[in-house]
């Protein structure tokens, strides 16, 4: 008979639930062969996630650093308040890390995500980078796995390049002014941008479909 | 594009709401149209069910789990349950 594992998913408020079906008979503790349960064992990197997100900041994708038990992060108190940081035992990397500059953390979940530098510093032969990310009543374990990519472009002033393409900045200028005709009450005006904003991001995605199409009535698929 | 001449097209001259509105439309355009698709793993950890989804998610496209119905450690789309197991987990959420 197979091993293989099997497994499923979902989804409760702002986390995932994976369970693994019982690959085993086990009666007599009330557990039934093929209920979900729990997972059974660690598998690093097991789970990847594919998602889309807004593209208001981009990064470089070599210059990362990844964390472990001697690069870190956790929380520490910084004038009464709880923040975010991260420590590099051993190298002074302070210079990298520039104050009011972004960072970009993947791979840990809930702290995944864009966090802008608070202070960097090189102090007792450790580099600690604190950031501007408040944590609320959490007492965090170090965070040891993950990668923090240092080299970030986001979007901040009118000389902020937008990382869209330029069709689809076609697209958001009506979105913008969609918004602005609602803002002012002109909703007559608002639903109109809001119908063009539609119909480019829709030739849009026409325009990724190549070849015919087939199209079936719904009597025709019973 | 830079966000100078988005405001100039758009007819403002208040960057802070331009920007924000911009972020706004950069979203949606994900919910709807997909434009930008991102990965990230995240271990399992062997008795905890819970997982934090990334923060900067907008809409999830796809969940692989390693060695999913197969030997080689390959990775393979899962299914979503429908209703919760009946076997609750001690980490809760």
């Amino acid at each position: 008979m197979a091993s293989n594992k099997s497994y499923a998913y979902y989804v409760k408020g702002d986390k995932i639930a994976l369970v693994q079906r019982n690959s085993t008979d086990s009666n007599a503790t009330g557990e039934s062969y093929h209920e979900f349960k729990s997972p059974t064992e660690a598998v690093t990197n097991g789970i990847e996630i594919e998602y889309t997100r807004a593209p208001w900041f981009e990064y470089d994708h070599i210059t990362s650093a990844s964390l472990s038990s001697s690069s870190y992060l956790n929380n520490s108190s910084v004038d009464g308040i709880n923040y975010l940081y991260y420590t590099l035992v051993g190298s002074n990397v302070a210079s990298t890390y520039v104050v009011n500059d972004y960072v970009f953390i993947k791979g840990i979940g809930k702290w995944s995500g864009l966090h802008k530098i608070k202070t960097s510093a090189y102090a007792g032969g450790n580099t600690v980078v604190v950031f501007n990310t408040r944590v609320h009543a959490d007492n965090l374990s170090n965070i040891e796995s993950g990668t923090i990519y240092y080299v970030v472009t986001a979007l901040e002033d009118e000389n902020s390049e937008i990382q869209l393409s330029s069709f689809l900045s076609k697209a958001a200028v009506y979105y913008v002014k969609a918004k602005m005709a609602e803002d002012s009450g002109a909703l007559d005006l608002k639903e109109y941008f809001m119908k063009e904003y539609r119909k480019v991001l829709s030739r849009h995605e026409d325009s990724r479909i190549t070849g015919m199409r087939k199209v079936s009535s719904f009597g025709m698929n019973r | 594009m830079k966000v100078q001449e988005f405001m100039e097209r758009v007819g403002t001259t208040s960057t802070g709401r331009a920007i924000a509105y911009l972020k706004d439309a950069m979203e949606d355009m994900n919910i709807y149209s997909e434009t930008h698709i991102e990965q990230d793993n995240i271990s399992i950890v062997s008795g905890q069910r819970f997982y934090d989804l990334p923060q900067q998610m907008v809409k999830m496209v796809d969940i692989r789990i390693k060695g999913h119905n197969n030997n080689q450690d390959s990775y393979r789309s899962i299914p979503r349950l429908m209703n919760e197991p009946k076997i609750k987990d001690s980490d809760g959420v």
